[in-house]
């Protein structure tokens, strides 16, 4: 009474599908995993402290101190824990740089600079990496790099104003004219590398990096057509203080990215105040942000909004994870 | 566990591998399908193995009653208990803020088909308990149907099991391989990447851009729900089991009566036979009485999808629509659909016209359907109404997945069982291979997960 045709076709889809999982050239496309019958009889019952998610499975809610392992059956965490486990070999140039963006909390850089202090202790310090060089909102800073600044026109995509999409990596567009500067001051010694971020513009200005009464670099960001610059700057050693400063406007400029000569972790804070996931979505431009990101080479990249959204319950449900 | 995920299949192909070396022993094989049911709910929440078979045995004992009982009150009285059961699940658990994963609504639907029928004397109980429970929570289509009645369900289960046929297995996977291409490919791309973006902040987009994620919204419904459709049929004929057809072409309508013969064909029915032709007046003389009951039928229907002003005014805005459809008597509009290119030619003009405007009316009426609330509806048609226009925000891709989902709704039903048998004739291996194939392209081009099928909440 068994239906040979049918169950032999079904029997070869999931061969196929078992072999692609299993096969290291094709395991990128998907497949299906050995374990994947044994759950089949698992059932759930509420007060066992599973609630069901709005996907149709199940879930448990984290509990203070508990520990739980990543699932990760793609294995799309694969590069990152590869890049992370050169950088604690110490091999040369093994830098594991993490984004982390985020909405409210993130703009202080609390939780975040915690982690990059947990990380660099156990990986290695490869630099504070990327932070905006001016104040959107009050509460913006970061522990470690003092930031202040004045004249700029700050545009952060959580306002959208500007209709090209284009806030660099980190959600910010400091617009300025002559005299306009930024000063960030660090309180750990050890950056020898600071690259400024910009937008190269036709009939753009240029901008200098100054360290006390040296001019570390002059740069011009004039270009043919408007896309991404980045200005490295080799920083004096010892030297805690510089500013930028704009020689001629307009310049645009997106933030300084930090960094040390050593194997270790850069950890980016990246918070944008009264930010939606769908700030990154739908108000960055995507092929500016990509050139961005491609830039960085971010092995890993940390999405970490939701305050802002759990006010909405169905955006929570059913639209966050898109 | 969704009829996207791999842990369905892996279920579907388990019972399968169960099921058929039983299928000649009927009990042993009807007693599968039915612990597979009860499993599956269980896998979504404990408490349902309480309310299912309390449920199920409740109506099984009432339609027996119904059946022997003679006298109309207590016929009534039967019916009413059958009622205030089924229609009791769905409001505890769809408005009452009782808390669990699945509404039963499809459950209570599917099983008053049971009673209601036996009440009116157009069919007899399922003489068999077993093919009784097994029918009412038929695990392909509770979770969203498509409602089948459970005399048909019953009958199929009851009846001796015929061998699937090869053909038939065949296309039970060209289905299931169709409706994870519609969800995955077609209907989670369009609301990734526009509809949910727009309907979640339309002040970021402008007014063209608006009226392409409404468009694309009614595309991603119909493929998000005819995908789950393709899959639940294709699940039930794996089983030697045929469930009715849910879709046929709907945006090819040619009026708004005509689009409710063709889109969510089982609830429309459902609505019809048992709500509409059960309200008082519909043979009286007075015209308005009928066309009233219809606008009280879709205001219900409106508001069965959730307890919100947005859907009452959807299903206020289909039954104004068909009310005056009908007191207009502009209701016969049985002619097949058009084919696409016939509409060039002679009266195709007359009929590309109506069935244009359908569909723009059936889009606005989807902009309350979509939208959480009327606020953000509202927010949608000011956009609408900025005559703004910017297509920057429309991707080059985005635009080919909305051109190849408007072509494939409107691909003839000619060529589409043209591509079934072809597919169902192929040798064994190549039916394996391609759906092992379709499956790896889509897990490696879709989402990283599969958005929730949008009527599973309902």
């Amino acid at each position: 009474m068994m239906p040979l045709r049918p169950t032999l076709a079904i029997v070869t889809a999931a061969a196929c599908l078992y072999l692609a999982r299993h096969t290291p050239r094709f395991r990128h496309l998907g497949g299906i995993e050995s374990t994947l019958a044994a759950g089949l009889l698992d059932v759930t019952l509420p007060p066992s402290g599973r609630v069901a998610d709005a996907a149709g499975g199940w879930t448990t809610p984290a509990r203070p101190g508990a520990i739980h392992p990543l699932v990760d059956p793609s294995g799309s965490l694969d590069r990152f824990f590869e890049t992370l486990r050169r950088t604690e070999m110490r091999e040369p140039d093994a830098v594991t740089h993490i984004l982390h963006y985020g909405d409210s909390p993130t703009t202080a850089d609390l939780i975040t600079a915690d982690v990059r202090d947990l990380l660099q202790k156990q990986f290695g310090d490869a630099g504070h990496g990327f932070c905006l060089i001016g104040q959107p909102w009050a509460w913006y800073m970061h522990r470690g790099v003092g930031i202040s600044g004045s004249g700029w026109r700050i545009s952060p995509a959580t306002q959208s104003a500007l209709r090209d999409g284009m806030y660099g990596l980190g959600g910010a567009s400091f617009e300025g004219v002559d005299g306009d500067a930024s000063h960030l001051a660090l309180t750990r010694d050890g950056h020898t590398g600071l690259e400024v971020a910009f937008l190269r513009q036709p009939a753009g200005g240029s901008f200098s990096v100054i360290a006390g009464d040296a001019t570390l670099a002059a740069v011009d960001t004039a270009g043919d057509v408007a896309g991404p610059g980045f200005a490295p700057v080799g920083l004096p050693s010892g030297a805690r203080r510089f500013s930028i400063r704009v020689d001629r406007g307009p310049v645009r400029l997106f933030g300084v990215h930090l960094t040390r000569p050593a194997p270790g972790v850069i950890y980016s804070s990246l918070g944008l105040n009264g930010a939606y996931v769908s700030v990154l979505a739908r108000v960055f431009r995507e092929k500016h942000w990509r050139e961005q990101l491609r830039h960085y080479r971010p092995a890993l990249v940390i999405v970490n909004y939701g305050t802002n959204e759990s006010v909405y319950e169905n955006f929570v449900d059913f639209a966050y994870e898109k | 566990m969704t009829p996207t995920s791999a842990a369905w299949f892996a279920f579907l192909a388990a019972v399968y591998l169960v099921y058929w070396p039983l299928a000649r022993f009927r009990t042993l094989a009807v007693g599968v399908i039915l612990l597979a049911n009860w499993l599956l709910y269980a896998r979504w929440d404990l408490r349902y193995l309480a309310l299912i078979p309390a449920a199920s045995l409740a109506d099984y004992a009432i339609a027996h009653a119904l059946d022997r009982a003679s006298g109309p009150f207590l016929r009534r009285l039967l019916v009413s208990a059958s009622l205030a059961i089924n229609l009791g699940l769905i409001v505890s658990l769809k408005y009452t803020g009782w808390v669990l994963p699945l509404s039963l609504s499809f459950y209570a639907f599917q099983s008053l088909t049971g009673t209601l029928d036996v009440y009116r004397r157009d069919a007899r109980p399922a003489s068999s308990l077993l093919a009784h429970l097994a029918a009412v929570s038929f695990f392909p289509t509770t979770l969203s149907g498509p409602i089948t009645r459970v005399s048909t369900l019953a009958g199929q289960l009851e009846a001796p099991a015929k061998p699937l046929a090869a053909d038939d297995g065949g296309r039970a996977l060209f289905l299931i391989g169709l409706g994870l291409l519609k969800k995955l490919a077609i209907a989670d791309y369009l609301a990734a990447n526009l509809v949910d973006r727009v309907f979640d902040f339309p002040n970021l987009y402008t007014a063209a851009e608006t009226a392409i994620a409404v468009v694309a919204y009614a595309f991603q419904l119909y493929y998000d729900f005819s995908g789950y459709t393709d899959i639940a049929i294709g699940s039930a004929l794996l089983l030697g089991l045929n469930l009715p057809r849910n879709f046929r072409q709907p945006y090819l309508a040619e009026s708004l009566p005509d689009f409710w013969r063709r889109w969510h064909i089982t609830f429309s029915n459902w609505l019809r036979d048992y709500l509409y032709f059960s309200l008082p007046g519909l043979r009286s003389r007075h015209r308005i009485i009928p066309a009233l009951n219809l606008l009280i039928t879709m205001i219900l229907g409106g508001l069965w999808h959730g307890a919100g002003w947005n859907f009452l005014i959807w299903g206020l805005l289909h039954g104004v629509a068909l009310t005056a459809a009908r007191l207009w008597g502009n209701t016969r509009t049985a002619e097949p659909a058009p084919r696409p290119c016939a509409l060039l030619r002679g009266r195709g003009g007359r009929r590309a016209a109506n069935t244009l405007l359908t569909f723009l009316y059936v889009c606005f009426a989807w902009i309350f359907f979509r939208a959480p609330d009327p606020e953000s509806a509202w927010a949608i048609l000011a956009r609408l109404a900025s005559f703004t226009f910017s297509l920057a925000n429309i991707s080059g891709t985005l635009a080919l997945v909305l051109v190849i989902a408007a072509a494939g709704h409107a691909v003839p039903s000619k060529w589409y069982d043209r591509g079934l048998n072809f597919y169902a004739a192929r040798p064994f291996y190549v039916q394996g291979a391609a759906l092992a194939a379709l499956v790896l392209s889509l897990q490696y081009v879709a989402s990283t997960a599969a958005a929730p099928f949008i009527y599973t909440r309902f």
